[in-house]
Order: C-alpha cells, then sequence, then structure tokens
C-alpha cells in the first residue's frame, strides 16, 4: 500500500503568492481533495461489501492513507490562504454496491479519480509557472501513489488487464 | 541639328550619374542571401524516452512469457511520446536524415542525445530485466516532468503525459517483480 502523498503534502506547500501565481494550484488542490473526501467517505461504506480479508485491510489502509493526505492538504490550503472545500454529504458508487466486486470498483474508481487529481496538480504546477517543484514533486508522487493503489483493485477486477498507459486520464 | 538645351544637359547629366553610383553601391555591396537555418532539435529528455521506450518494447518480444498487457502499454508510451515529439519541428528534420539531432544545450532535462529514439543495445532478456528497465524510465520520466521548465514551449502538453507514463511504468515494474 502506498500513501498517494506520502511526500507529506503540507510540507511542501509553496506558501502564499501575493501575485495570484498560486492560483492554478489551490484549483487543483481542491480537486485533490475532494478526491480524497470521496474516498475517506467510499472505503468504510464499500469495505463492508469485500469479502476477503486481505482486501478488507487493504480498504483500511487505503481509508486511512486517504484521511491523513485529506488532512494534510486542507492544512496545506490553509496555508495557501484558501478555504478547504468541504465534503460533500454522500458520494455514490459507481454501480449499485450489493456485491464484492461492485466494492472492488468503487475503490478502483476512487483511486483512478485521486490519480486524476494529482494529474491536474501537475499541470496545475506548470501553468502557475515559476518555482513550482515542491508541488509538482507533491503531485508526482501523489499520481504514482494513486496507480500503484488502483494497481491492486484493477487486479482483482480484471486479472489479464491489470495495468492501464496513462494513470489519471 | 535639333537644339539641345542646357537644362536637358543637365537633367541627363544627373540622371546619369545617380545609375552609376546605384550600380556601385549594388556591385560593391555584399549580397546577403537567406538562408535555411534548421528547426531546433527536440529536448533530448524525450528522445531519450523514446529510444528507452523502444528498448523496453524489444525487450518484450525478446523474452518469452512477457506479459502481453504491458507490451501493449508500452506501444500506447511510443505513440504518445511520439506524438510530443511532433511537437517540434527540428523532430522531423532530424529524421530526415540531416546532421541536426536533439541536443543536450536545449534539453529541459538535459543529458546526452538519441537522435530518433532508436532503442539501445541493452535489450532487457528476462522479465527482472523488464521489470529493471521499467523502474529505470519510470524515474527518468518522473525527473524530467519535475524538473520540466514552467516556460518551455510545450510544457503543459509534455509534462502531464511524461508523468503518466511514468506512473504506469510504476505499476509495470510492480506487476512483473
Amino acid at each position: 500500500m502506498t500513501a498517494p502523498d506520502s511526500s507529506g503534502p503540507s510540507s511542501t506547500a509553496g506558501g502564499a503568492d501575493p501575485n495570484g501565481a498560486a492560483q492554478p494550484v489551490v484549483a487543483a488542490l481542491q480537486q485533490v481533495l475532494l478526491a480524497h473526501h470521496a474516498a475517506v467517505f467510499g472505503y468504510p461504506a464499500l469495505g463492508v461489501h469485500l469479502d476477503q480479508d486481505a482486501e478488507i485491510a487493504h480498504a483500511r489502509a487505503d481509508e486511512a492513507a486517504h484521511r491523513l493526505s485529506r488532512d494534510a492538504i486542507i492544512d496545506q490550503l490553509l496555508a495557501l490562504g484558501a478555504t478547504a472545500d468541504a465534503a460533500q454529504a454522500d458520494y455514490a458508487p459507481p454501480a449499485p454496491l450489493t456485491t464484492a466486486s461492485a466494492a472492488r470498483g468503487w475503490a478502483l474508481e476512487l483511486e483512478e479519480r485521486t490519480a486524476a487529481g494529482y494529474r491536474f496538480l501537475l499541470l496545475a504546477g506548470v501553468q502557475a509557472g515559476g518555482s513550482q517543484q515542491p508541488i509538482r514533486t507533491q503531485a508526482m508522487t501523489g499520481l504514482t501513489g494513486a496507480a500503484g493503489t488502483a494497481l491492486y483493485w484493477r487486479r482483482l477486477l480484471h486479472p489479464q488487464r491489470p495495468t492501464v498507459p496513462f494513470p489519471g486520464t | 541639328m535639333p537644339e539641345i538645351s542646357r537644362r536637358a544637359v543637365l537633367s541627363g547629366a544627373v540622371l546619369a550619374s545617380g545609375l552609376a553610383a546605384g550600380a556601385g553601391v549594388g556591385l560593391l555591396r555584399p549580397v546577403q542571401h537567406k538562408v535555411a537555418t534548421p528547426p531546433a532539435p527536440p529536448p533530448a529528455a524525450l528522445t531519450q524516452a523514446l529510444s528507452a521506450n523502444r528498448t523496453l518494447l524489444a525487450g518484450y518480444d525478446r523474452v518469452p512469457g512477457a506479459p502481453a498487457g504491458l507490451r501493449s502499454d508500452v506501444v500506447a508510451h511510443g505513440q504518445a511520446l511520439q506524438a510530443l515529439l511532433e511537437f517540434y519541428p527540428g523532430w522531423r528534420w532530424a529524421g530526415s536524415g540531416s546532421s541536426a539531432a536533439a541536443s543536450s544545450s536545449s534539453s529541459p532535462a538535459g543529458g546526452t542525445s538519441a537522435a530518433q529514439g532508436r532503442p539501445a543495445a541493452d535489450v532487457p532478456d528476462s522479465i527482472a530485466g523488464l521489470a529493471a528497465g521499467s523502474t529505470r524510465l519510470a524515474r527518468t520520466l518522473a525527473a524530467a516532468a519535475v524538473g520540466w521548465p514552467a516556460d518551455e514551449a510545450q510544457a503543459v502538453h509534455v509534462v502531464p503525459v511524461l508523468a503518466s507514463i511514468s506512473a504506469s511504468l510504476s505499476t509495470h515494474a510492480a506487476v512483473l517483480t
């Protein structure tokens, strides 16, 4: 299990930018935050439908990692002078949550959404220009981590085709 | 015989001297032809990535039992890298057989050139070799995605693609290990 952003986003905040160059980064961080919010909601909900101990343990670890990342990104947004978007009251799974397979499918969707968020953050780091190396490092780490976690769930769902060529797209 | 006025003689003299001066300047002044300059070569980081991609692909064709799904990902990676290189006119120039090739001076990520992304000699010959090659290229591309200059003309196109390929190759290494 790999934490989506084990490098510690709060320690990599670029700092407040009076020129507004950080605005694309703030918007992208909000997207990443939304993905973590969804995962923190989704894993406990889907976990009760999993029937293998290893998968349940993995889901718990994934939830814990997303919770840590969520909190760190909230701190990072506050440090940038922004208000972190709140979680929604409810998140719908991509398919009715009636089987273990549907639960795995939701877990995969949560990780793919997280990967997409971090890929967007990487692009925002480029668009913001200047020195955004810490943000880009954070985004790259998050994208790789989410792709790795997605691999676990995709392997269970599609053993013959467990990888994708472009995670985050 | 018609009478020629002084005004006509003077006008003719002025005209003749002007023409002579113009011709003299035209003959003496160095001619500056427009010389076709080759377009800037693509960043070496991209041509090197394509070269490494082709080496990896050659490995998949060489290693018996190499997962076909991973191979198709690597094919897609190569196509994406080639599409990125098409953003750089110098890529086609280098491919036309001229001496122009990717140069480290224009490379955001530095390093030596690998014109046209030809596969290197060290083609993996085992599953472990494929895993090592995937890990190596994933790290290289991650570093390029993080360090690519934000003001480089194609940065918004290049960086996300390099990052996604890097993440994909990391999962390949996990599958192969």
